[in-house]
């Protein structure tokens, strides 16, 4: 009777260290989806009165900083051995939201360009900082077999709420439920962090076992190591994010494409839109369990290649209105891809390499991309290359990518495993 | 069936508009159609084209003009504005509001249809006839003759046993799939459902590519075939294992059909279901046939550490 008491309390334990993850990451997410990368936008465009170039490049200025912080704090991170020191990392976490949420609430007395410009800094060294420390924490609180589903929930939540939630794309209605949620956060974060509770005792060296620590990519390779795959995943992934930001950062311009499907002023097709994340990040995260991650992208290139011709398709016969179809198979790329974004970087990694790879995965890949596509974008318009064109470039990346996959796993006498 | 039909109808309204747009008599023909979201024709805008809408809005608001005739297969469409042209209705609600002026003919063939009073009607409102087969049972087996539908599922009967008898392996590697990994069969089969049929759809839209749209339908077709013979065989398996009868498989799989038939009639008509139980029987199927390549090799999880 003890034995089963004391299993079932570890297991509980470990639940808990999970649901603790799943809660942080799916409220981190849905604050960078919504108030960072939209949020920031409508408040430099509609309130302080910027150009739009000049807000794409203070974006772009924020990207660049973000990525370059991360992955100095994720060098860091390994250098002294913090991905083994748990509770530092939920501490240095703690900070970082305390800053987020100092951020956020401060937004809106801003007046003049310079002080945004010193508030995007703020904003991209916190950023910066939170990337590595709260992705590292998956090594210690979710055990491998369950990293598919655990990104699954996360994204399913993230963007339920994202789709559902802000009845509108403009700061006021994105920054709302933040207020109230930021500080609960915090709150809860921080009597966590700085409280020695008991479960911490297990949670701490969770780490230590395999189910936890090892890489899923190189299984026989001891802690300090990495994986001779990191930099393919990464160019894959950057290209991901690149096709994405590229795409999407000019459809967002065009009510047409926006009106019927993520701005659409009808509940039901945002609804609509949000399952379809929710189906497609269940989706993703079973076939991450079972599949080498491989070919999910695959499925993921394939899907844009599709989605950006259908887009090309439709601007070129003129069509009056857009059909779901599109945001909808939209939805299921990007749903697939975060799913794998949140469980990748920790499935290459060990303690000793998860702050860098974290870091180099999720800021330097998504963060890179969006600098480089955003300058890219703006470029483009202010050059004249019509929406048309520019949808029909993203669409040949995605395919190039996709065609350049299938050829080199038909390459013959060679594996993409180590 | 309702939503098969106005895809049909949809779809061949979209292939002769394309058709006609090419066409250059008298000048160019501008039509537009709407398959989803809303168009709002507003202001002091006014618009010359015709319309079909499948689903979604058409709203011409007052000051607002549409010059065109309006077909309306589904959806909604809200007159508060001036429409010259006709509009034909043959589903979905039409609302003609008190600030419209409609200088044309309303045929009514289906849908709803509301007309206020103070509108200014230059026209008739007549009943065209023109409207749509009546609509199907909502039953998921549609009303056949007893002997039509005994013959349709001996033929079921008869194909699940040859499958088994002359594709015993890849249909073995199929059910493997399916009771070894039963949720990534269900999600690839998703995954190649929703992406798959928009792919194929896409292709029809190009003209050109349409003999691979026709093969890729035909390949999807044969999966969910493939699929549906090896969850049959699993059912006439456990089946045969409850009642502690042994048989070779390929009457374990006319079994397994049979009892699938029966049970789906049972929800049909007497309960929910029929349709959701048959569409996950489908997605599993084709998402196991996807994993093991049309039964060509054994699906084993590709992560290392398990």
């Amino acid at each position: 009777m003890n034995i089963v008491a004391r299993i079932t309390k570890a297991q509980m334990i470990s639940f808990m260290g999970a649901g603790l993850f799943i809660g942080m990451m799916s409220v981190g997410y849905y604050y960078n989806l919504t108030f960072v990368q939209l949020g920031i936008i409508d408040f430099g465009e509609r309130i302080l009165g910027l150009s739009r170039e000049r807000v794409a490049v203070d974006m772009a200025l924020l990207a660049m900083l973000t990525s370059l912080t991360a992955v100095g704090f994720g060098w860091l991170i390994n250098r002294l051995g913090w991905g083994t020191r748990l509770i530092l990392r939920l501490r240095i976490a703690f900070l970082v939201i305390a800053v987020q949420t100092l951020l956020t609430f401060t937004l809106h007395q801003i007046q003049s360009e310079w002080v945004f410009m010193f508030w995007l800094v703020l904003c991209s060294l916190a950023l910066g900082v939170g990337v590595p420390v709260t992705f590292s924490l998956t090594v210690d609180l979710v055990p491998r077999r369950w990293r598919g589903e655990a990104a699954a929930l996360i994204t399913s939540l993230a963007y339920l709420a994202a789709n559902l939630v802000p009845a509108s794309w403009q700061v006021e209605d994105l920054a709302a439920p933040l207020y109230w949620a930021m500080p609960i956060g915090l709150v809860g974060l921080g009597s966590l962090a700085f409280i020695r509770w008991p479960f911490w005792g297990q949670l701490s060296i969770q780490h230590q076992h395999s189910d936890y620590a090892r890489n899923r990519y190189a299984p026989s390779k001891e802690s300090g190591t990495g994986s001779r795959r990191l930099p393919g995943l990464l160019v894959l992934m950057f290209v991901v994010f690149f096709v994405d930001s590229l795409g999407f950062l000019r459809m967002l311009e065009t009510p047409r494409l926006m009106l019927g499907a993520w701005q659409s002023p009808l509940l039901g097709v945002r609804a609509v839109i949000g399952i379809v994340h929710v189906l497609g990040a269940i989706v993703a995260g079973v076939l991450y369990d079972v599949l080498d991650v491989r070919k999910l992208f695959y499925w993921i290139f394939g899907i844009f290649s599709l989605v950006h011709l259908m887009y090309t398709f439709s601007l070129r016969i003129e069509s009056a209105t857009t059909p779901l179809s599109m945001p909808v198979l939209y939805a299921l790329a990007v749903s697939i891809y975060t799913v794998v974004n949140f469980a990748l970087w920790a499935d290459i990694s060990t303690p000793a390499t998860v702050g860098l790879n974290t870091a180099l995965g999720v800021a330097f890949s998504g963060w890179t991309a969006t600098f480089i596509s955003t300058a890219l974008a703006v470029w483009w318009e202010v050059n004249g290359v019509p929406l048309e064109r520019h949808i029909n470039i993203v669409d040949s990346i995605a395919m190039l990518a996709f065609v350049l996959l299938i050829l080199l796993a038909a390459r013959p006498n060679r594996r993409l495993t180590e | 069936m309702r939503t098969l039909k106005r895809i049909f109808l949809v779809g061949f309204t979209f292939l002769l508009a394309f058709f006609l747009s090419a066409c250059e008599q008298n000048g160019i023909y501008s039509g537009k159609l709407i398959l989803g979201g809303e168009l709002v024709i507003e202001g002091q805008h006014s618009e010359a084209a015709d319309i079909a809408i499948g689903d979604g809005l058409l709203s011409i608001e007052e000051g607002a003009t549409l010059q065109g005739d309006v077909y309306q297969f589904g959806g909604e469409v809200d007159i508060n504005g001036e429409l010259v042209g006709n509009i034909s209705l043959f589903n979905g609600s039409l609302t003609i509001g008190p600030q419209a002026v409609v200088r044309g003919d309303v045929l009514l063939g289906g849908g709803d249809f509301e007309l206020s009073p103070a509108a200014t009607l230059i026209g008739q409102v007549l009943e065209s006839g023109s409207d749509l087969p009546a609509e199907q049972s909502r039953t998921f087996f549609s009303e056949q003759s007893v002997g039509m539908r005994l013959v349709q599922y001996a033929i079921l009967v008869l194909a699940a046993a040859a499958g088994v008898k002359y594709f015993t392996r890849p249909v073995e590697r199929v059910v493997n799939a399916l009771k070894s990994y039963p949720a990534p069969s269900l999600a690839m089969g998703i995954l190649v459902i929703v992406v798959g049929l928009s792919l194929l759809i896409q292709m029809i839209f190009t003209v050109l590519l349409i003999p691979f749209s026709i093969f890729g339908m035909f390949v999807m077709f044969a999966a969910g075939v493939l699929g549906w013979i090896a969850v049959s065989l699993i059912v006439g398996g456990l089946l045969a294992a409850r009642l502690k009868i042994g048989l070779p498989k390929p009457f374990l799989a006319a079994g397994g059909v049979l009892t699938l038939i029966v049970v789906l009639i049972i929800l049909d008509r007497f309960l929910l279901g029929a349709g959701l139980l048959f569409l996950a029987i489908s997605i599993a199927g084709i998402g196991a046939v996807s994993l093991t390549r049309f039964g060509l090799r054994n699906f084993e999880t590709e992560n290392q550490m398990d």
